[in-house]
């Protein structure tokens, strides 16, 4: 579904990201870890077309994005993205309605299939009651699922989402992380109606969230991907304390892998 | 929120217009009553003289002074307020006016050059004149927009100051190019002041094309615009092509505003106060947002027109004092607004 071979990427005279590969299929989450500034934006902007690569590609079932339109881009791809400019007088509804923009022509009319796309994506994030709301009077929580609402109302195969829990408080992180696993793995019902599972790519830091809801997590240090693997491969006490310049214990408890910071005299003293 | 029904805004703004342009057809240093205006108009298009107006005097008035006035006014005031909803589009904030912005004084510069050059009643003047605006206006909104960019942001202090400095600039030059062309200073005064509207029916045919694709084509930008709200990597990434949906509505907006004050001055604030007043009554999407701006500011100008004719008459105050009389203050309210509350 998703293939990056050998992507380098930056921004003026910086490489930001460097030979990057990995395959993604169909149906599966993708968590990129990594310490701050270790390219995760960086490289979920590569994959969404916007930033220019300096080596390398991206294909999406196939095809190149980079050579695709913006437009037929943004019909396989739609993007979640951390720093998000809101325009607080949109309300709810138009915000999720300019998700169907690369479907629209120039004119922007939506029809009456454009219409229940919208309802079915507002209705899928719980924001029906909120539909008319102004952006600006929505929470923290409620603008991070309005967004993944208008991403799911482009109808795109490929979801990216660049921290989406951050400024969420526990109970939304985990129910917006059940959410996007869902949309990876729809239930038997939601597959009989013709629902296809979406492919995620979501840039994360809360580790304990990567273990329970990723299928298959990327850990970037320094702009390269020292580690690829289904979770428990790579939240690997070893990889991560070095990743992370700080001592790490991986427990496993209750079936789910939990990483907290070691135990160290340093932090007794202090 | 208040978007349910989108049909009775446009009847709303519609029935007002008409309002204001036959007040502004009945208003003046002769008062014309509506029934006699009626019979005069009704009479005339039958072919006929209406026995309200023996003489004919009425009909003279109408058709030679007040009906080409209202019909230019009325285009000029759709396309400020018009220009003035796509550049608060496009540059992202609230404060973007065609006049404050500084393309209105652009356009200026370009249209006096035009008018030294040829005489704006002569066939080569009405040709020259918008062409010469619409190069002026275009030459200061990249202007502005160079200074006052700040990485891929607008900030609106910047393009406020930006637009100030640089629409003195341009009008500095402009007064000195008037004063050296002698015996002109009056009219030249009226025209900075907007109050050069021109009159008679040529003027109207030779601005008619280019208010026509101005028009409508911000008329049809309001999708993309919505789009660009979330600004550009988004724009994007929703399959806009940013810059060729940027470069058409700075196109589009600089060459009704250029038209505008190349026949009738310039007039500031229209562009300001209208898109605000129908953003707060029926919401931000530029779809409706441009159509509805030009119908609001086609009733203010004519409104504001038919003051400024009747408040000393048989005087006329050139409608550019009037407008920035009422959107100077408005101005203020609107910055005080968008800083307390965040509400763009």
């Amino acid at each position: 579904m998703l293939e990056v071979n050998a992507l380098s990427a930056g921004y003026y005279h910086e490489l930001v990201l460097e030979d990057i590969s990995l395959q993604l299929p169909q149906g599966s989450v993708l968590a990129l870890i990594g310490p701050n500034g270790s390219g995760k934006t960086t490289l979920i902007r590569a994959i969404s077309g916007v930033l220019p690569l300096r080596a390398g590609s991206v294909k999406v079932a196939g095809q190149d994005i980079y050579s695709l339109s913006p437009q037929q881009r943004a019909r396989i791809i739609a993007v979640v993205p951390q720093a998000r400019s809101i325009p607080p007088a949109f309300s709810a509804e138009e915000v999720v309605a300019l998700g169907r923009t690369p479907h629209l022509n120039w004119l922007g009319k939506v029809n009456g299939k454009d219409m229940q796309i919208i309802e079915e994506a507002l209705e899928k994030m719980d924001l029906l009651a909120l539909r008319s709301r102004a952006v600006s009077e929505l929470s923290g929580g409620e603008q991070q699922r309005l967004f993944l609402a208008r991403a799911l109302a482009q109808e795109s195969p490929l979801l990216l989402l660049d921290e989406p829990t951050t400024h969420l408080d526990l109970q939304y992180q985990v129910s917006l992380m059940q959410r996007i696993h869902q949309l990876a793995h729809p239930a038997k019902e939601e597959l009989a109606k013709g629902m296809q599972p979406k492919t995620v790519v979501v840039a994360i830091h809360d580790l304990n969230l990567v273990s329970r809801f990723a299928d298959q997590v990327g850990l970037l240090v320094g702009g390269k991907l020292a580690a690829l693997g289904k979770p428990e491969e790579v939240l690997n006490a070893g990889l991560l304390s070095g990743a992370y310049n700080l001592p790490l214990e991986v427990l496993k408890e209750h079936g789910y892998t939990l990483v907290i910071p070691a135990h160290t005299p340093a932090q007794n003293n202090s | 929120m208040r978007k349910k029904n989108t049909r009775s805004p446009f009847l709303v703004l519609a029935l007002a217009l008409a309002a204001s342009a036959l007040l502004s057809v009945a208003v003046g240093s002769v008062f014309i009553p509506l029934p006699t205006l009626w019979d005069v108009v009704t009479s005339a298009l039958r072919g006929a003289t209406s026995t309200l107006d023996v003489n004919g005097v009425y009909l003279k008035i109408i058709s030679d002074l007040r009906l080409p006035r209202m019909l230019m006014l009325t285009m000029v005031g759709a396309a400020l307020a018009g220009s003035g909803a796509a550049y608060q589009g496009l540059f992202r904030n609230p404060l973007a006016d065609p006049f404050l912005i500084g393309v209105s004084s652009g356009a200026g510069l370009g249209a006096v050059l035009a008018m030294l050059a040829r005489s704006p009643y002569t066939r080569g003047g009405l040709l020259s004149v918008p062409l010469a605006a619409f190069c002026g206006a275009l030459l200061t909104v990249l202007i502005v927009t160079l200074l006052a960019r700040v990485g891929k942001t607008v900030p609106t202090t910047n393009l406020i100051l930006a637009g100030v400095a640089v629409s003195s600039f341009t009008s500095a030059v402009t007064s000195a190019l008037m004063i050296h062309s002698t015996g002109e200073l009056r009219r030249a005064l009226v025209w900075l002041m907007g109050g050069a509207i021109m009159t008679g029916w040529s003027p109207i045919l030779a601005v008619l094309p280019y208010m026509l694709i101005a028009l409508a084509g911000l008329v049809l930008i309001g999708h993309p615009l919505n789009v660009l709200q979330f600004g550009e990597e988004q724009a994007l990434q929703l399959g806009i092509r940013v810059q060729r949906a940027r470069w058409i509505t700075i196109a589009l907006a600089t060459l009704s505003t250029a038209a505008a004050v190349a026949f009738a001055g310039i007039i500031g604030f229209v562009g300001l106060v209208v898109p605000h007043i129908i953003r707060l009554l029926w919401g931000t999407d530029y779809r409706r947002l441009i159509p509805l701006s030009m119908l609001g500011g086609a009733s203010l100008l004519l409104l504001t027109d038919v003051a400024a004719r009747s408040l000393i008459a048989p005087q006329e105050i050139p409608v550019g004092i009037i407008t920035a009389l009422l959107g100077a203050p408005f101005f203020l309210w609107v910055l005080k607004l968008a800083k307390a509350q965040n509400y763009w």
